[in-house]
């Protein structure tokens, strides 16, 4: 690690897409949104490394990070720290770049327009499907059928809660919504269920049941003019 | 279990936590063959075989998911026609449900990460079946949309 080179060379990245052999955009194009969030040192683009790591201080591997986390936030703070030459500057913003790494670990994520954003609405549709299916389970709630949508909408809303906990979705209070609405479906089915048992248990079961409504159908087709 | 997206270590690791990942999918089809079978060999269409619904019992009116025990009866016999007659919606959404059942345990077991799918689908799901329980009740949508009445 020659750090001491780094503020010296704040012209070398913008010098080396004329003249870089490899990959040479990569470093001086921070915006780029394909640039796949690699950590540094295992993408493809390592190989890419000794290609234009003519200056020793930039073959440290740190430009392809430099070009991948946050693009507006990193582009932003750049000029100052290159032009003043601060090192403090450019350690403050590297840490975090390589801190956020192992939570997005799979490309798409990388790839989402809102990376940078603190809360991303790519998986809101968890939320909104737990909302609508816990509704659902109130409207189903006769026998068994609501059970089956509320506990897969308690399910999904979990899902979203803790998608928006890490920032991929903005909807927590929907899925919040969502599981207390599942909730109360799934406890509307059961009081179904149970009061109907009792009640069927009051006639004898089933069978006295239906016979109780044949015997009442009767009397009230006796009693008819 | 909340957790789909794992990587593939080695080979042994990845059909472990394949066969952990494909729980959930084949404890959910175990369920519905065994609730299939239930339908098929105790029909629906035998009077009070399955109880009654207690929104028409106690509320008078018909809720979506009324006909549903016997239009999956009827889709398992093949018979499409009555099923259509006992619930339409639920002839149209069972197959659709075994098909994204099916295309999520593909993708489940295959490790790929989650879709950001939209939310328009869940929105339209609300109002097709809020706009069917409305419906139904219609007094002379009732012989189309309604439960047919138990021969």
């Amino acid at each position: 690690m020659s750090s001491p080179n780094e503020p010296r060379d704040p012209g070398a990245p913008d010098e080396q897409p004329g003249t870089g052999p490899g990959s040479p955009d990569s470093p001086s194009q921070p915006s780029g949104p394909d640039v796949p969030p690699y950590p540094a040192g295992t993408g493809p683009d390592t190989p890419a490394a000794p290609g234009y790591g003519q200056p020793p201080a930039y073959g440290q591997g740190q430009p392809p990070a430099y070009g991948q986390g946050q693009p507006p936030a990193y582009g932003q703070g750049q000029p100052p720290a290159y032009g003043q030459g601060q090192p403090p500057a450019y350690g403050q913003g590297q840490p975090p770049t390589y801190g956020e790494q192992p939570t997005y670990g799979q490309p798409a994520y990388g790839q989402a327009p809102g990376y940078g954003a603190p809360q991303s609405t790519a998986r809101n549709s968890l939320g909104v499907w737990s909302l609508v299916l816990g509704i659902l389970s109130i409207v189903l709630c006769c026998l068994v059928v609501g059970i089956v949508p509320g506990a897969i909408g308690v399910w999904l809303g979990f899902k979203g809660r803790s998608a928006a906990a890490r920032g991929e979705a903005s909807n927590g209070g929907m899925a919040l919504a969502g599981i207390i609405l599942g909730i109360v479906g799934i406890l509307a089915s059961l009081y179904m269920i149970i009061s109907l048992s009792i009640g069927l248990a009051e006639y004898g079961g089933l069978d006295g049941f239906l016979q109780y409504v044949e015997d009442e159908v009767e009397r009230q087709q006796l009693q008819a003019p | 279990m909340t957790d789909v997206r794992q990587p593939a270590a080695g080979a042994g690791h990845a059909t472990a936590s394949r066969v952990r990942r494909g729980a959930l999918p084949l404890a959910l089809a175990a369920a519905a063959a065994g609730a299939a079978t239930l339908l098929v060999v105790r029909s629906p269409y035998t009077p009070l075989s399955y109880g009654f619904c207690p929104s028409v019992l106690f509320l008078g009116v018909s809720c979506p998911g009324c006909g549903g025990l016997r239009a999956t009866h009827s889709l398992l016999t093949g018979d499409l026609a009555a099923a259509w007659q006992a619930n339409p919606l639920w002839t149209v959404a069972a197959p659709l449900l075994v098909v994204a059942w099916g295309v999520w345990t593909v993708r489940r077991l295959r490790g790929r990460p989650p879709v950001s799918a939209p939310t328009w689908p869940a929105w339209l799901v609300l109002v097709v079946v809020v706009g069917f329980a409305v419906l139904r009740n219609v007094p002379a949508l009732v012989p189309y949309l309604g439960p047919a009445p138990l021969p």
